[in-house]
């Protein structure tokens, strides 16, 4: 039996997926990357490892993630790509007719807007968290409910308290407001809801030509609260994809099918990759006055890359 | 059936809005000016203005929203320069195509194009093209016109009086035009001084003053601002600095900041500027570096979409303390000599 | 006289031409690092546009390497650059720095360029012929750079070995920027031409054609653009932008009226847009991005400091430009957080949906 490896290396979160031949998903794994990328795809690597059929063969191995470039290192990649394309492919595969992609990660968020299958148009928001996971987990946090109970309690609100504030700390204290005016618990958090999504459609998504088929994922997607929120400020339907917190590590996985589809040898190391030591070490190259940033890779005390360098002295030295 | 025409009550409206509205009133048309700004007003603007822009300029957005479904067509001067000594921001420059580009599903906007430095560019020329537009014939437009520039001198004549200008716009919009009563309040004796420097977009505008005026008359404080100030004033003050400043409203403010701090009239200056305007991000620094000079108190209070009241009213009164405190201090002084 | 310019692409070159030649002494301010901009945020008001962050941090940090008399450009508006001269000045002297200013008024090269040169040759006791032969000189080196330039982003696509491009392309600049006369600078033009001939080259591949255009300072500088152009050419794509020296002076002496793809046609071009030239590359950027879907690009990327009040219109405008010519526009709002992956995955996203488009289409 052969299959495809895809790995999704973000800031906050790791997950993995391996795909058959006719594009089945036959596992995936979500977990958090704690600060310790090496660490997160080993353990991921470590579970799926048991759960694969004896003899499954991996034709070849896609990366994807802000840490794509460690991760293709060191399990040996077949592809590295960027997430939005990552996403892109892995949601079309499921919704052949999804226009939008509508994602919203713990520190990040994007849209993709697809035409005719192809991404014509994306934004991407990587420095302001009012539109981000990371917005809803402080406040759960604060109000002491469990951040997958939070979809629920939105749903019960019957009137949303209105929640200004387009940055985090203004959003708070503007919740700490309504929470001593009275508002109840459902009504703040359905308001919570609705301004991540304003502040997402604001943001991220302005200016960009939202229609339907719209596909909602990445970990905040299991919020039905943010799911009801999205329904109504557009009103129109919004779809959960199963597979709505890995879906780049699918596309990845595509990704890597594509590149091994004329046939050739796959680069991947192996899930002895699991049990290697690999570590990383960063160097200021000191041999021009642009003295880049050197990022060293070994396995044991064997130095297997370079990278970070612009002239490509240290990348092409091993 | 008169044709409506909007105007949007936000930038330039603040300085031209005499002119702009007898302008189409005497023609014959109906004004329709937008509501006085409110946060609300903002966030409608937030939905389709650029990230980039400052927040005046997403501030017109949300007005043209506010009138958009009321009027035939919308008044978006095109305005490369007001006034022969310089250029208005270039976003106003380029306006009407940001916001028709935005936001496609507007009524015709009347754009002329005004750009003072050359004759056949000037304001009168573009209203009269815009009259012709709107099927008045030239001598329509003609006396239309200098209705219209009456009401604006008048304008500025009451504001270098020192007439409060937020007082001409309630006076202006109650009447229709100007009348002859004095609108000043008197000035008292040992009363605090205070310039209140700034374009007037910011200013005068409802949501971004944070009712500052209001604030300064309760703290019993008469107000200087740029438009108190006569030209020959301002230009004599920005001669001496051998170097063309070549925004026109932002050498009004820095001419006006010169004067002010130099001559010692005010006992404290407040520069109300907002996050993102390019042409504050130069002139503030240089009346902050007068102002050190000068040891003037002074203060320069930045808006931006995060703005909270607390905070603004808390550095007011911090301000309004350390002026009041020099200035007793300084007349004691002089007393005592 | 000590005189410092700021870093702005290859103008290092050709004022240390110059001086090497007439003199004064030039002091290159230091390469532009984190530093300098970190020098840059700290004196700098906190709403200035990100090229004064840099160009502060330039000064500054030539201050401390002994220089006294800085040159700086400026114009007339409305571009906030015309006020850099006064505030800056402002900024150094609270900070204690003693020195000159020299003002190159952009707008007016004839009589600020030429007249202030012929001034301070005439101070140096420089003879007309040889400060002439001096300025050819250098105009001619600058020519030879940018001509290098031009070759490293038809190239690099193409490249086997990853930075081979970026490595014969540096030591070239260094060569060129050693020569001290015309016979030696054809010479080292040929040998870079040949040196870059030589990279090993898979010339199968078929990249795909971008244009970068915006604001002046953030096109023309790697430092500022987080090297867009080179990691672009990396990903496969041949790259051309519009900020070239030779190409403002050409268009600033009104030489470009009938050359191709030149600013003028560009600004011509943007009037169904924005039917007046408000100033700065604002008209120029909506044009180039017309004339270039003219010709079959497959993308172009604008760049401009977050704030910019010109690009901002541009930007505005692009977006419709993009859905009437059917080529795809990224914009790069920049601003001091200028972290990597800002750049890198926007651009690898935007490279691929143009690959995927290209694939689709041929098939």
């Amino acid at each position: 039996m052969k299959g495809y490896l895809g790995i999704d290396v973000g800031s906050v979160s790791t997950n993995l997926a391996v795909i058959d031949e006719e594009g089945t998903v036959l596992c995936h794994r979500y977990l958090l990357t704690h600060g310790q990328p090496i660490r997160a795809v080993q353990e991921a690597l470590r579970e799926i490892s048991t759960y694969l059929p004896k003899g499954m063969e991996i034709r070849g191995v896609g990366t994807t993630g802000s840490a794509r470039q460690l991760a293709g290192v060191m399990v040996g990649a077949d592809v590295v790509k960027n997430e939005i394309t990552a996403h892109a492919i892995g949601t079309t595969h499921f919704f052949p007719h999804a226009r939008t992609i509508l994602e919203i990660g713990g520190q990040d968020s994007k849209i993709i807007i697809i035409r005719d299958g192809l991404v014509v148009d994306f934004a991407m928001n990587t420095v302001c968290a009012a539109g981000t996971g990371s917005f809803l987990d402080q406040q759960a946090l604060r109000l002491g409910i469990p951040i997958d109970q939070f979809g629920r309690y939105a749903l019960r609100s019957k009137s949303s308290a209105r929640i200004a504030g387009r940055c985090t700390v203004f959003a708070e204290s503007d919740m700490v407001h309504k929470q001593q005016i009275g508002c109840n618990l459902e009504d703040i958090i359905a308001g919570l809801c609705e301004a991540l999504v304003r502040n997402y459609l604001n943001n991220v998504a302005k200016g960009k030509e939202i229609l339907e088929s719209i596909i909602f994922q990445g970990g905040v997607a299991a919020n039905e609260g943010i799911q009801s929120a999205f329904e109504g400020e557009l009103g129109k339907k919004i779809y959960i994809p199963k597979f709505f917190n890995v879906m780049g590590a699918i596309g990845a996985a595509f990704l890597a099918q594509e590149q091994m589809d004329g046939g050739g040898k796959t680069h991947f190391k192996g899930f002895e990759v699991i049990n290697l030591h690999c570590k990383t070490r960063s160097l200021e190259c000191k041999e021009c006055e642009n003295e880049c940033e050197i990022v060293e890779f070994s396995i044991g005390e064997e130095v297997t890359a370079y990278w970070g360098d612009r002239c490509g002295k240290w990348e092409n030295k091993l | 059936m008169s044709m409506r025409v909007g105007i949007p009550r936000a930038l330039l409206y603040y300085r031209y809005f005499p002119l702009w509205n007898t302008f189409f009133r005497e023609l014959g048309a109906q004004v329709v000016v937008s509501r006085p700004s409110t946060r609300k007003v903002l966030e409608e603007g937030f939905k389709f203005a650029d990230d980039d822009v400052c927040i005046p300029i997403k501030m017109i957005f949300g007005h043209v929203l506010n009138i958009e479904d009321k009027v035939d067509y919308l008044f978006i001067p095109r305005l490369l320069s007001d006034n022969k000594t310089g250029y208005c921001c270039p976003m106003m420059a380029g306006l009407p195509e940001m916001i028709k580009y935005s936001m496609p599903h507007l009524p015709p906007i009347l754009d002329p194009f005004v750009d003072e430095r050359y004759r056949g560019t000037r304001l009168s020329g573009a209203l009269s093209k815009v009259g012709r537009k709107l099927k008045y014939n030239f001598l329509q437009t003609r006396r239309a016109y200098s209705k219209a520039r009456e009401q604006f001198d008048q304008f500025q004549r009451r504001m270098r009086d020192g007439v409060s200008v937020l007082d001409l716009i309630n006076a202006f919009e109650t009447n229709g035009c100007f009348t002859d009563e004095p609108l000043t309040e008197k000035e008292e004796d040992g009363s605090m001084k205070i310039g209140v420097i700034g374009h007037p977009y910011n200013l005068y505008d409802t949501l971004f003053n944070f009712d500052l005026f209001k604030r300064l008359k309760e703290a019993n404080a008469s107000i200087y601002t740029p438009e108190r100030i006569h030209g020959h004033t301002i230009d004599h003050h920005l001669r001496r600095l051998k170097k063309d400043i070549y925004w026109t409203l932002g050498r009004e403010i820095l001419g006006a900041a010169f004067h002010l701090l130099e001559s010692r009239i005010v006992d404290g200056l407040i520069y109300l500027t907002c996050f993102s305007c390019g042409i504050d991000s130069m002139i503030e620094p240089l009346v902050g570096f007068r102002a050190k000079r000068e040891a003037s108190p002074y203060m320069a209070l930045m808006i931006d979409e995060h703005t909270g009241i607390g905070g603004f009213v808390t550095r007011l009164e911090a301000f309004l303390d350390t002026a009041r405190r020099r200035k007793f201090n300084s007349d004691d002084e002089r007393r005592t000599s | 006289m000590k005189i410092t310019v700021p870093h702005c692409g290859q103008m290092d070159i050709f004022i240390n031409a110059l001086c090497r030649k007439i003199g004064p002494d030039f002091v290159i301010p230091p390469k532009t690092s984190p530093r300098t901009l970190d020098l840059g945020i700290k004196y700098s008001p906190e709403s200035t546009c990100l090229p004064f962050k840099f160009i502060l941090g330039n000064f500054i940090e030539a201050l401390e390497k002994g220089a006294d008399t800085i040159c700086m450009i400026s114009d007339h508006g409305p571009c906030r650059v015309g006020m850099y001269d006064i505030v800056m000045q402002n900024i150094l002297r609270e900070m204690g720095y003693r020195f000159n200013w020299i003002t190159m008024d952009d707008t007016r090269i004839l009589r600020s360029y030429l007249l202030k040169f012929d001034r301070e040759r005439r101070k140096r006791k420089v003879s007309l012929v040889e400060a002439i032969r001096a300025l050819l000189f250098s105009w001619k080196k600058m020519n030879v750079c940018e001509e290098m330039e031009r070759w490293t982003h038809k190239m690099r696509p193409y490249e086997v070995d990853r930075g081979e491009t970026t490595r014969v392309s540096l030591e070239c600049l260094r060569l060129i920027d050693g020569v001290t006369d015309l016979k030696e600078l054809k010479i080292a033009r040929e040998d870079a031409l040949s040196s870059l001939a030589n990279i090993e080259q898979d010339r199968t591949r078929q990249p795909l054609k971008m244009v970068i255009t915006g604001e002046g300072y953030m096109v023309i500088n790697p430092h500022a653009n987080q090297d867009i152009e080179r990691r672009l050419g990396e990903m496969g794509v041949e790259v051309t932008r519009t900020m070239w020296f030779t190409s403002q002076i050409a268009h600033a002496m009104r030489l470009d009226l009938l050359k191709k793809r030149s600013k003028s046609k560009a600004i011509r071009a943007s009037k169904r847009y924005l039917p007046h030239n408000i100033g700065g590359e604002c008209n120029a950027s909506i044009g180039y991005a017309i004339l270039y879907a003219r010709e079959a690009y497959d993308g172009l990327i604008q760049l401009l400091p977050f704030g910019c009040m010109l690009e901002s219109v541009a930007k505005n405008i692009l977006r419709i430009v993009s859905k009437d010519y059917d080529m795809p526009i990224l914009t790069f709002s920049l601003a001091e957080n200028l972290s990597e992956t800002t750049i890198t995955t926007r651009l690898s996203a935007f490279v691929d949906l143009i690959q995927r488009k290209r694939k689709i289409r041929e098939k």
